[in-house]
């Protein structure tokens, strides 16, 4: 089963005023250069009238806001902090879906009254009717922003690490190129950075990277750069280049939480969820360090560590922290929520599948999230499917906050279609026992 | 000691000039590459010499040349992190090791999710919970449990102390909880809670009350180092109700004088006290001649844990030989017991628990997933 973290709404709309207004600080010219294609995942809508929630939203709604009652009148009986916290995060939704409910009904009086012509109040029910409506989406978009499940480790700040991939020279100059574009990025942000490590060595065509890790200290500032993961590609006729072919290498960008030395709260942790239980006997150790006895024997700092899931070949090495033992408990937090986020890709993307009547969804899709073509001035994300059409710009830090917004929003759409697919999937499972 | 050839010394030189000197102590490059990222980070700290990066570039040059000269890390940044505690570091004592680290965590993850479950053991008759750290040194463990006992909020609270020889380690201990204090990971309740008492654990001076149990004053009388301890955790309205401490856990001393010169690193030998890692030549009197030297500290330790009728008694050992030999004197002594291992593989720890207390918890792997055994 998927297990969402509640946000509440107050949360959530604070994370995007906050955004907002982060963007007009650091970018006083939008950019006018973003074309968005149309969203391929929009959420269904049952009966003709869009304004209302699609069936199965409901109905998780209506699940949630019944555990949140129940949970409730549990809390009146014998208070628990697990408890309470639980309740606390259903409660928006619960509070959403009251006035969601109590708008839907006005409608429907209003629609009664506004269709008997004998009555004296028609032609003021009718005057209702479009307030009444306007109040149904604003309530409908509410109720489903509230069901959009956080990011488990949202809170915290991150670790960018680049590295070159695929083409030799040209990608190390790439990765020097993204390098610079996420410097300019967090430096318009204003956000606290520090560069951890930065390996440069001459290229023909300029200074090439074979390692970049930056820090960012800013809380949340994972929240916002976790879309940044993943596989970038660039298109461009490299200086080397006689015949003036365009060339095609990679680097990839690794971002991950800072669960550092001051313990933040999990929105959740992974204790309880079951996709993320793993066996130690799976899991591979490695620190760096000289062999001998140990103990008292030896006073080197040997606190960087480095974990593996042998049986998904997930590796995560973490040495944010001077504390070996820390670095090892986050490693294996991380651990756990890559290889739950793998299982959960694995359950969301056969829900789709059915949902959508095909083979299967994102099957050979690679994890390249965008490419960079410098001979066509462009930069496209595959994700949302926006380009820009200003590729310094956009690589000098630019029109690059509005390309991972983009991308967030997707993603949100994405999870509201994955809560709906993964709830027909579980209904139709249901069905067939019966 | 070895010269570093031609070939390693371009590798590291392309990435940085200075991981040669970071390589002369460390013998592996992503050592010393980790070692020249922590300092990187501590200099990045001094608000002094922002903005001024040939300062800062001389001033970790100074650094990495002291790291040459195999001084401790813990020891040129003033302070080892011990998991969410600092501890102020210096020749006066022992740098916490990563070993210890564990065992801390490890007891403190248990008492949480399998002691601590039930309110009736929270409540724990009406006492503070209570914890002797023999052999405190600078104070790693007494403080890294004071940090995570805290986030425990007992309702009737717990009080730490740690016992040591040295003065010089004291000092850092006392300073190390202040600091803590003054960063805001402890709070100022800690100064009332933990605390620090010189003694000698394998030699107690007598007592000046003399051996008072048939004067009627058992309250006192053993030696000054008992007097000390109750003192710290007897309250006066609390009447005799038996255990006097809950758990006494130490890391003493434990390096045989031949694996002192033999498996210890240099910057070990030259940077922290003989004192604190093997134990002395002369004996003391009641303990038996066959106990190695290695393992003198042990049933001494031991002899603390009865007297002041602990529930537990937690150790940590120099490996899988010392850990067999403890663990068979505690066992001759009726304690329940097993091992805990490090993320090593090596048998670490010793835990030993008396019967009645219903202790075998100590046994469960731990929840999280971190124990090793
Ligand atoms: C291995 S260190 C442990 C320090 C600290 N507890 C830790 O885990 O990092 C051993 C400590 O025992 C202390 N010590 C040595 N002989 C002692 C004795 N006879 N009585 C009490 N403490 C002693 C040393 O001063 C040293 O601080």
């Amino acid at each position: 089963m998927i297990r969402p973290q509640w946000v509440c709404l107050h949360c959530l709309s604070r994370a995007r005023t906050a955004t907002a207004s982060r963007l007009a600080l650091a970018r006083p010219a939008l950019a006018q250069n973003i074309i968005r294609r149309q969203s391929h995942t929009s959420a269904r809508v049952d009966g003709d009238e869009d304004f209302f929630l699609a069936g199965s939203l409901l109905k998780r709604a209506k699940q949630l806001a019944t555990e949140h009652d129940v949970l409730e009148g549990q809390l009146m009986e014998d208070f628990d902090t697990k408890t309470a916290a639980r309740a606390g995060h259903l409660r928006p939704v619960s509070e959403a879906l009251k006035e969601y409910e109590a708008a839907v009904e006005n409608l429907k009086e209003l629609r009664v009254l506004a269709s008997d012509p004998e009555s004296d109040l028609s032609a003021m029910a009718a005057d209702d009717i479009p307030p009444t409506i306007d109040q149904i989406r604003t309530s409908s978009a509410a109720l489903t922003a509230s069901l959009v499940p956080r990011h488990q480790f949202a809170a915290f700040p991150c670790t960018i690490e680049i590295r070159p991939g695929t083409g030799g020279s040209e990608a190390t100059l790439f990765a020097n190129d993204l390098y610079k574009m996420y410097t300019s990025l967090l430096s318009n942000l204003r956000w606290q950075s520090s560069v951890i490590s930065y390996q440069t060595h001459n290229e023909i065509g300029g200074e090439g990277c074979s390692e970049a890790i930056i820090s960012v200290s800013t809380p949340e500032s994972y929240d916002l750069l976790r879309h940044e993961a993943g596989v970038h590609r660039v298109q461009r006729i490299p200086a080397t280049e006689n015949k003036g072919r365009t060339h095609t290498s990679t680097a990839s960008v690794m971002v991950l939480p800072k669960l550092g030395d001051e313990e933040g709260d999990f929105e959740h942790g992974t204790d309880d969820d079951p996709l993320a239980q793993i066996d130690m006997k799976d899991v591979k150790t490695d620190v760096m360090r000289a062999s001998g006895a140990g103990g008292q024997h030896v006073n080197r700092t040997e606190s960087a560590v480095r974990m593996t899931h042998i049986p998904t070949g997930i590796v995560v090495a973490i040495q944010d922290s001077r504390s070996q033992h820390k670095n090892r408990s986050s490693a294996l937090t991380i651990l756990k929520a890559k290889v739950a986020e793998k299982r959960r890709k694995e359950k969301e993307e056969e829900a789709l599948s059915m949902r959508r009547g095909v083979v299967k969804v994102g099957a050979g899709r690679s994890d390249k999230i965008r490419t960079y073509n410098f001979t066509q001035n462009r930069v496209t994300d595959h994700r949302s499917g926006q380009s820009n059409h200003d590729l310094p710009r956009l690589m000098g830090g630019d029109g690059l906050i509005e390309m991972i917004e983009g991308v967030r929003e997707w993603d949100k759409q994405r999870s509201v279609e994955v809560m709906l697919a993964l709830q027909e999937m579980e209904d139709s499972k249901k069905n067939n026992k019966k | 000691m070895p010269r570093i050839s031609r070939r390693i010394t371009n590798h590291l030189l392309k990435k940085n000039q200075l991981l040669p000197l970071l390589y002369r102590d460390n013998r592996i490059s992503e050592l010393a590459e980790s070692d020249l990222r922590i300092l990187k980070s501590h200099i990045l700290q001094h608000a002094s010499l922002k903005n001024s990066p040939t300062r800062q570039f001389k001033y970790l040059k100074s650094l990495c040349e002291r790291r040459a000269r195999a001084e401790p890390l813990e020891h040129i940044i003033g302070t080892a992190q011990f998991y969410d505690v600092e501890i102020l570091s210096g020749r006066g004592a022992l740098i916490p090791r990563t070993e210890t680290e564990s065992m801390v965590m490890r007891l403190c993850d248990d008492l949480k999710n399998y002691h601590f479950v039930n309110k009736k053991r929270r409540r724990n008759l009406g006492n503070s919970f209570r914890v002797l750290d023999l052999c405190t040194g600078s104070g790693p463990i007494a403080l890294l449990m004071a940090k995570q006992l805290y986030e425990l909020d007992l309702p009737y609270g717990f009080r730490i102390l740690g016992v040591d020889v040295s003065e010089s380690a004291l000092k850092l201990a006392t300073r190390s909880l202040e600091y803590n204090i003054k960063k805001g990971i402890l709070p100022k309740e800690a100064r009332r809670d933990v605390g620090f008492r010189q003694g000698d654990v394998l030699n107690p001076e007598p007592s000046i009350y003399g051996d008072g149990e048939d004067r009627g004053l058992n309250h006192l009388g053993k030696s000054e180092v008992h007097d000390e301890i109750k003192s710290f955790f007897v309250n006066e309205c609390q009447v005799d109700y038996g255990p006097m401490v809950d758990i006494v856990i130490a890391n003493p001393p434990y390096i045989s004088a031949n694996g002192y010169w033999e498996d210890t690193e240099r910057s070990v030998r030259l940077y922290e006290p003989e004192i604190a890692l093997v134990p002395p030549e002369k004996r003391p009197d009641n303990i038996a001649d066959d106990v190695l030297r290695e393992d003198i500290f042990y049933p001494a330790i031991e002899e603390f844990a009865t007297y002041f009728k602990s529930k537990a008694i937690i150790f940590e050992t120099g490996g899988d030989k010392q850990s067999s030999r403890v663990k068979a004197m505690l066992e001759s002594r009726g304690w329940e017991t097993g091992t805990w291992k490090d993320y090593r593989g090596i048998h670490r720890n010793v835990v030993g628990w008396r019967k009645e207390t219903g202790w075998n918890w100590l046994l469960l792997p731990s929840k999280d997933g971190m124990s090793y055994d």
